[in-house]
Order: structure tokens, then sequence, then C-alpha cells
């Protein structure tokens, strides 16, 4: 066979505008999610809540039904600060074990095989490969925290009459701002994680440890030297604070502590500060080379 | 067949077994895994799981030096017991636990050596048996340490007050009671664990679901606590704690239990997991590309 000469021609197709790059590692990665049964079942389980939380809306704006069911007490179903903030600590724990089985595959695969190189020697920067990747858990966990919480707003806002939805506009803030801070917290932390621990066995592992064993810690050193200030090493606990000061809500979010014992904003520089360390965490193990040892 | 024909069968069967054979494949074992797992890097932080609280402790004895008072004894016996029963229990050993013993079998499946193991003439029971003392051994010599370490550096800080409870008082029971029972917590967990990474390729989430059950036993029947390693722990320790939380209106307590019957229990259920570990390493086969 005759081969000719052949000279280089650039592509000319036409190319992905450049701040929507980042989105081709999303759609890519979401693919790949949806193959596994088990990721598709733990989402599903994951919005199952939701369901009730609609039913409980529609129950509290129907006097049929609540005849039907014989309640005496018109106030039972109320939607009020707590109905939100119970679904927010439920839907919040369902993001956390999205999470935990996704977050650790995001980037450990392209470290273990060598493809971040490949992915930087692109039009493709790091902060681009960062974001498409945070955009992955991002969305996933809107889907679950913010998102459904906002429907059921919607929802009763329908419902309900006298203006309900005027005397509650304010709640879509802590709704989106307290979701925002727990989501970026969650998916810097696997990122991080997953950057770190090449394998996923032991990455689930960190990533359930570094919300476990800090809380514990903390509860011990505020036992030991008789100090309150251990609790910052709760995540979960400080999101509660930041969540009760959000909705103003003052009953059961604290446990022992008073209202004023832990300000809001140590709780805010706690999960800014974790979220920074996970950068630094990004930062140090993303790079376009490879060291190979041996 | 009667009773007497399956004890016959049973003792011919336990005379043919090869029974020192089995006992020095174990001891090799035992020995080739303490030294590739108790120093290494990777083991790092599971020192520092154990050693923190000491480390906290340590701390408190040095800032505090100067402002020791002997009534705060009785405090500090609560403290000591609560690192210990919410801390250790809980947190420490279980996370140790899950890191040493689910990486035995799974951490040789993810370095793709497994396949050695199973092509030397040794009995898969064996394999199981002595990775399963291995492990026991490395976790019981760090969290024995760390229990000792924070029990000495608690009393330490009383001068001759603390010696005097420590000899002269109860202080010496408790130090054994915390020993023995940190290390049927190792062994109790560390069984679980052996398990779970032969059941699961990741048995990382399954773990946390045995977390969540140990931490809401208490408010299930008595029958259905004794499936839970706290049970038979929480009655060998020798101070008790006060249930608190949302979980404390719901907590259902159980008949005391005699702590030979505590540890009997325990010994017979991490014999029971080893038996079904051993029954789950004839199913494993080596699939490293699914790793």
């Amino acid at each position: 066979m005759a081969v000719y000469k052949r000279r280089y021609n650039p592509y000319t197709g036409s190319l992905t505008p450049e701040w929507s790059r980042f989105f081709v590692l999303t759609r890519y990665a979401f693919a790949d999610l949806f193959k596994a049964r088990f990721f598709v079942v733990l989402l599903v389980l994951s919005l199952v809540p939701i369901l009730f939380f609609a039913s409980y809306i529609f129950i509290a704006n129907n006097k049929t039904a609540q005849l039907l069911m014989q309640l005496r007490s018109a106030g039972l179903f109320s939607v009020e600060t707590q109905y939100f903030i119970v679904i927010m600590m439920v839907q919040t724990q369902a993001a956390f074990l999205l999470n935990c089985w996704v977050g650790p595959v995001l980037i450990a695969g392209d470290l273990t095989n060598g493809a971040v190189p490949l992915f930087l020697s692109r039009p493709f920067t790091r902060a681009d490969y960062v974001l498409g990747k945070l955009a992955v858990l991002g969305l996933l966990l809107s889907a679950v925290t913010w998102v459904p919480c906002l429907l059921l707003f919607s929802l009763q806002a329908g419902l309900a009459t006298d203006g309900w939805i005027w005397s509650h506009l304010w709640m879509v803030v802590p709704i989106v701002l307290c979701s925002a801070i727990w989501i970026l917290m969650l998916s810097l932390i696997s990122l991080a994680v997953s950057a770190w621990v090449k394998l996923r066995i032991v990455a689930t592992g960190v990533i359930f440890i570094s919300f476990f064993i800090p809380a514990g810690l903390g509860e011990m050193f505020n036992a030991i030297m008789s100090t309150r200030w251990g609790i910052l090493l709760n995540f979960s606990y400080m999101f509660r604070l930041i969540l009760a000061k959000g909705f103003r809500e003052r009953s059961g979010l604290l446990g022992s502590f008073g209202w004023d014992e832990i300000p809001v904003a140590a709780a805010w520089a706690v999960l800014i500060l974790v979220c920074l360390l996970s950068l630094v965490i990004l930062n140090a193990r993303l790079r376009a080379r490879e060291t190979v040892r041996g | 067949m009667n009773a007497q024909d399956l004890v016959a069968r049973a003792q011919k069967w336990s005379k043919e077994q090869p029974w020192r054979l089995f006992g020095s494949q174990i001891s090799i074992l035992v020995r080739n895994e303490v030294r590739r797992n108790l120093f290494t890097r990777r083991r790092i932080w599971i020192y520092l799981l154990a050693l923190i609280p000491a480390l906290i402790i340590l701390t408190h004895l040095i800032v505090g030096k100067y402002n020791v008072d002997v009534a705060q004894m009785e405090i500090d016996t609560q403290v000591l017991a609560g690192i210990v029963q919410l801390y250790y229990f809980r947190l420490g050993i279980f996370f140790a636990c899950m890191a040493i013993f689910t990486w035995l079998f799974r951490g040789e499946m993810v370095e793709r050596t497994l396949h050695y193991q199973f092509l030397v003439p040794v009995r898969r029971e064996v394999l199981v048996v002595g990775k399963f003392l291995a492990g026991g051994l490395v976790a019981i010599t760090l969290f024995e340490t760390a229990v000792f370490a924070c029990f000495y550096l608690t009393y330490a800080r009383f001068g001759s007050a603390g010696k005097s409870y420590v000899f002269d008082g109860p202080g010496l029971g408790q130090l054994g009671s915390y020993l023995l029972v940190t290390a049927l917590a190792c062994l109790g967990y560390g069984a679980v664990f052996l398990a779970l990474s032969l059941l699961f390729k990741n048995p990382i989430v399954p773990g946390v679901v045995i977390m969540g059950w140990e931490a809401i036993a208490p408010i299930f029947p008595a029958w259905a606590q004794r499936l839970s390693v706290t049970f038979y722990l929480k009655h060998l320790c020798p101070v008790s704690l006060p249930v608190i939380g949302p979980l404390a209106i719901f907590t259902i307590v159980a008949e005391p239990v005699s702590p030979f019957i505590a540890v009997l229990g325990l010994l017979c259920l991490i014999i029971a997991i080893l038996a079904l570990s051993c029954f789950l390493i004839h199913r494993m086969e080596i699939t490293y590309t699914a790793e």
C-alpha cells in the first residue's frame, strides 16, 4: 500500500468554550457514576424522605385529610422552622453518605493511572480540573439537600393561605447558605482525601474517620480540660449551630450548650478553615508531573 | 446417627488433625504479619488514634501542675471511664480495628499479593486464624499501652494520694479491668471486621453500619443487645457511666451479667464470627482486576 506524505492538520471542529471546559469532566464522571447500580439505589433512597416530608405538607394543608385521620389538634401538623430544620438534618446526613460513596473515586483513579498529567497537558488548568470534580459532588449533593428543600418550600407556599410565603421567605437564605457550606466542606474533604489516599477502601474509611474521630477527641478535650472549645472539632455540631442560628431556632439543636456559648462566627471559621486545608492538600497533590520511585 | 456417634467421629477427626503443624504455621504467620504491620509508616495514624488521649492528659498534667486538688480525683476517674468507654470502645479501637483487620486480607488483595499466601501449602482456616491473631496482637499491644498511659497520667498528677488510690484502693482493680476489656474489645471488633473484609469488597460502609448498631443496641431488647460487642464490654467496665442524650429515654437496661459470663459470651461471639470467616475464606476468589 502506498504511504503518502501527510502534513499536520490542526483540529478544525468547534471548540468547547473556555468557561465551560470543566464541565466535560463532570459529564463523564456522572456517566460513570450512573453505571453503578448501587449508586442509583443510594441516590433514590436518599430522596425517599422527601416523599414523606411532602405528604406531611399535604396533610398539614388539607382539612379533609386531617378529619379523615381524626386529628383533634389543628396545630399538630405545622410547617415552620423546625420542619425545615428536620429536613435539612436528614438530607445533609444522606448527602454525607452519598459523598462517602462517590467522593473517594473521583481523583484517586486519575492519580493511580497517571492521568492527571494528560488532563493538564490540554488547555485545561488545575483550577478547571478541581472545579470539574467539585461540580460532580456539588450537583449531586445539591440534588438531595437544598433543591428538594426549596421544592418543599414552594409546595407549602402553593398550598398555604394567608400570605405564608411572604412571612417565611427569609427561610430561603438559611436553606441555601447552610446547604452550600455543608456541600462545599464535604466535597473538598472528599476530593482532598481522594487525592491523598489513592485506594478507595482506605479513602472511604478516612472520610468517615475525619468526621467521627475529631468529634470524639473534642468531647474528650472538653472533659479533661474543663472547657467547651473542643466542640469546634465536631463539624456536624458546627453545622447544627449554623443551622440553629440561621433559622433562629433555640430549642433542641444545641444539646447541652447554651444559645450564645459558641459564637456562630467560630462555627463558620472552622468550616471555612477545613475547606482551605483541603484546598492546600489538593494544591500539593495535583501536579502536572509524576514522581516514580523504585 | 446418635450423639455418641457424633462425639466419636469428632474425636476421631480431632486425632487425625496435625495440630502441631497448624501451631507452627500459625506462629510463623503471626511473626511475619507482626513484622510487616506493627512498625510501618502507614500505621502512624493508628498510633495517633491510640495515643492522642494520653497526650491530652499529659498536657493537662503539665498545665495544671500547680493546681492539684485531691477532691478532683473522683471526677477524673469518671473522665477516665468516659475516655475508655466512649472514645476507645466507640471510636479509637473501633476504627483502628477496622483499619488493621480489614487490611489483613483486603490489603493483600489491593497489593496483589494474596495469591502467594493461597499458593503455599497452608489450610485457609490456618491463614484466617494466623492473621487474626497477628492483628489482635498488634491492636492489643497498641491499645493496652495507650490505656495504661492514660491511667498512669490520670493518677500521677495526684502524687501520693493517687498512689494510695491505685495501690491501696480500687485503682489497681480498675486498671486490670480496663486492660482486660481493651483486649476483648480489640479481639471482638477484630473478628467482626475480619469477617466483613471477607464478605464485602469495600467493608467500610458495612463497618459504619455496625458502628451505628453498636450505638443504638441499648434501645433494643436484651436478646438483641447480646449481638453487640459493647453489651459484653459494658458489664466488665469497673466504672459505669450514666446514659445521656436522646437515646437515654429509649434505653432498655438489660439484666446485669456476671464478669465470667460476659467474658465467656464475648469469646463465644468471637469464635462464632471466626468460624464464619473460616467458612467465607473457602468461597474467596482472587479477582485483582476488580480492586
